[in-house]
């Protein structure tokens, strides 16, 4: 149900974008516009069949939920039982993945003004006991090797930047 | 004539630049790079080279690309280490593997299990790499001949083909191709001088770099998936028996392994197709010509074999289009394709001459890789036990790291990393409701030379869109899209059923 839902969603973004290119390219030049216009009338009706698709889907799992209704009560009650456990154990991984991705985003916002050396480590702390991946001194002393490694790789032998922040100053 | 001079010549410069000590290095460091990668359940080949690919920057070209290419061998063996130890395949290719791997493994076999792992996967190896290396300058002599109008098709015959052959939707396949050509319209328009939906956002004039996308869309849902995801439970501890086979039963198997690597190559060669279409496809042709099917599942060493060979065949196979057209043969060579790309190389016809030097040295790189698999993976195998022990959960911080990383190195740029994280979500959600994001990638990587070369169609034929049908060889491309996407659709779903009903 949910998966039809995040379908249809993206069905009606691609649409929605789709015609926002296709206004856009209204004051372009014909060599400009020739290929995303064409673009376009592929994207908008592939966009409404996927959608169309998802509905078609959605009735298909309404239906096998009706006939799983009409189950007899001992399987209806065992079913259930099962169901909110399920649920429930989904809802946690759903939280563990929303919270990791917010924590990612975090990383994303404060790398530039804080820089690699203060951030990356802290998210490997951060992350590791939110995931509960290992306990917080192997966590603090694998933040500190992997991001000097990362550090050490980047930089030093291969001369690629990293983001310094704060640190710009002290680390060239 | 179908080695000229100057092929030979090529192919000699090749073998040359690779035998330079620090192409050597590089190609020792990807395979072993790729094998412990491989070993990581929830890590993909196409995944570790996307993260690795920002490292290329500070390479020469050729070296660059030579790791990657290695990464790619080793990878499609390592695979196999955990399959066979943990029963979890550590990239998708491996997933035939599981099946005869573990239960030889749980007989006490681990070391044989991982051996004829290791020696189908070698000689797959050489084979797709030697078939790399003779089929690849012909198609390429062929291919540069082609105009705009046959590069226009080849274009929209490889977006066509990677979106419609994908196992989920076909209609998400072709959208997500779509979008992805789509997005590759942003930025300055080289023909006309206009900006395209920049939004007045200075750092999209140069248009949407493939690279941060690729990054964000293979690596980003993965670290959400893993940070997601249980443990496994049961797995082998350590691997006491010896790994070679004896010759008594590598003459055995041989057949099997000689049968499965062409597979392999021609599933390579299919653009939209890789390691795990391969893998699956010789482990049924195995069970087919077996006289003993019932054997198959509990632990035969021909059922190790067939995959094993086949997904490494795919590596040379999938390079052939890739090199000579332009057009990947999987989602790993795609990510390769990216990584010439940012060193300003165009892949298609131009590879086999203009970069002849790059080129060739990718194809030896692709063939000493597969011995430096063998080496190292007679050296390390036991070693990569420890690594299939690496927790998810300990992995995508990890991988997060890497993509935040390398998507600033690329450009210097805070904003290729938000882009990077944008494109990451995007293919998350795109996973989750199974939409390929693969095809995405091509249609970034792909955008310019389809743009440019329907541009030059459309002026050498005035306008009209009848001079697509003035080659015989765009023709018969564009008749294959076309009948790529109707095969998807309702109408042969019905003309199918009809037929097997009659």
């Amino acid at each position: 149900m949910r998966r039809n839902v995040i379908t249809i969603i993206l069905g009606l973004l691609f649409i929605a974008i789709a015609m926002l290119f296709y206004s856009l390219s209204l004051h372009m030049p014909r060599e400009a516009y020739l290929l995303p216009r064409l673009l376009v009338y592929v994207i908008v009706p592939l966009s409404a069949a996927m959608i169309i698709e998802s509905f078609v889907e959605m009735n298909k799992e309404k239906a096998k939920a009706e006939a799983r209704k009409s189950d007899t009560l001992e399987d209806e009650v065992a079913s259930t039982g099962g169901w909110t456990a399920q649920a429930s154990l989904n809802r946690t991984v759903v939280l563990k993945g929303t919270l990791f991705v917010l924590l990612i985003a975090a990383y994303v916002f404060f790398i530039q003004s804080l820089g690699y050396f203060i951030v990356t480590p802290l998210f490997i702390v951060v992350a590791f006991m939110l995931l509960k991946s290992t306990n917080l001194v192997v966590s603090i002393i694998t933040a500190i090797g992997f991001s000097g490694f990362v550090y050490a790789l980047f930089v030093v032998f291969l001369h690629l930047p990293v983001p310094m922040g704060i640190l710009a100053g002290l680390i060239q | 004539m179908l080695f000229t001079p100057a092929i030979v010549n090529n192919i000699l410069g090749g073998l040359h630049n690779l035998l330079h000590i620090s192409n050597i290095l590089v190609v020792l460091l990807g395979t072993l790079i790729g094998l412990f990668v491989g070993a990581m359940p929830g890590l993909s080949a196409t995944m570790a080279i996307a993260l690795l690919l920002p490292l290329t920057f500070g390479l020469d070209p050729a070296t660059g690309i030579s790791m990657l290419a290695a990464l790619y061998m080793g990878a499609m063996y390592g695979g196999s280490i955990s399959a066979i130890l943990i029963k979890t395949p550590g990239t998708p290719s491996a997933a035939a593997t599981v099946l005869d791997g573990y239960p030889m493994a749980q007989k006490g076999q681990a070391g044989r299990a991982l051996g004829i792992s290791l020696v189908a996967s070698t000689i797959g190896g050489i084979i797709s790499g030697f078939a790399l290396l003779l089929v690849a300058p012909i198609l390429g002599n062929i291919a540069l001949e082609f105009g705009p109008v046959e590069l226009f098709a080849v274009g929209v015959f490889g977006m066509t083909i990677i979106g419609s052959l994908t196992d989920k939707s076909v209609i998400k396949g072709l959208l997500s191709g779509v979008v992805g050509l789509l997005i590759s319209t942003v930025g300055m328009d080289m023909i006309s001088g206009t900006a395209r939906f920049t939004f007045g956002i200075l750092n999209l004039y140069s248009g949407v770099p493939f690279t941060v996308a690729l990054i964000g869309l293979f690596s980003i849902p993965q670290a959400i998936r893993l940070s997601m995801q249980d443990e496994a439970s049961s797995s082998i501890s350590s691997v006491k028996d010896r790994m070679l086979p004896p010759i008594k039963e590598l003459l055995r198997m041989m057949p099997t392994i000689l049968r499965s690597s062409v597979i392999g190559i021609f599933v390579g060669l299919v653009p939209g197709t890789g390691g795990d279409t391969a893998c699956w496809f010789a482990y049924n042709e195995t069970k087919r010509f077996s006289k003993h099917k019932e054997l198959f599942g509990t632990g035969i060493p021909e059922a190790i074999a067939a995959p094993e060979s086949a997904n490494n065949a795919v590596v040379g196979g999938a390079l052939i289009p890739t090199i000579s057209l332009g057009i990947p043969g999987s989602s790993a060579t795609a990510v390769l394709m990216g990584g010439l790309m940012v060193h300003g190389i165009m892949p298609g016809p131009t590879l086999m001459t203009q970069y002849a030097n790059v080129t060739y040295t990718l194809i030896w790189a692709v063939i000493f890789s597969v011995i430096a698999m063998f080496v190292l993976g007679l050296l390390f195998t036991r070693a990569s036990i420890f690594v299939t022990r690496i927790k998810n959960k300990v992995l995508a911080p990890i991988i997060v790291i890497l993509c935040v990383i390398g998507a600033f190195a690329i450009n210097n740029s805070m904003f290729d990393v938000l882009l990077m994280f944008g494109f990451g979500l995007l293919g998350y959600f795109m996973d989750m409701i199974k939409m390929p994001t693969a095809p995405m990638v091509l249609g970034l990587i792909l955008g310019s030379l389809v743009e440019s070369s329907l541009y030059q169609s459309l002026a050498i034929g005035h306008g009209s869109a009848a001079i697509f049908l003035s080659s015989p060889i765009a023709v018969v491309l564009l008749v294959l899209s076309a009948l790529s996407i109707l095969q998807a659709t309702p109408l042969f779903n019905f003309l199918r059923k009809k037929r097997k009903t009659a």
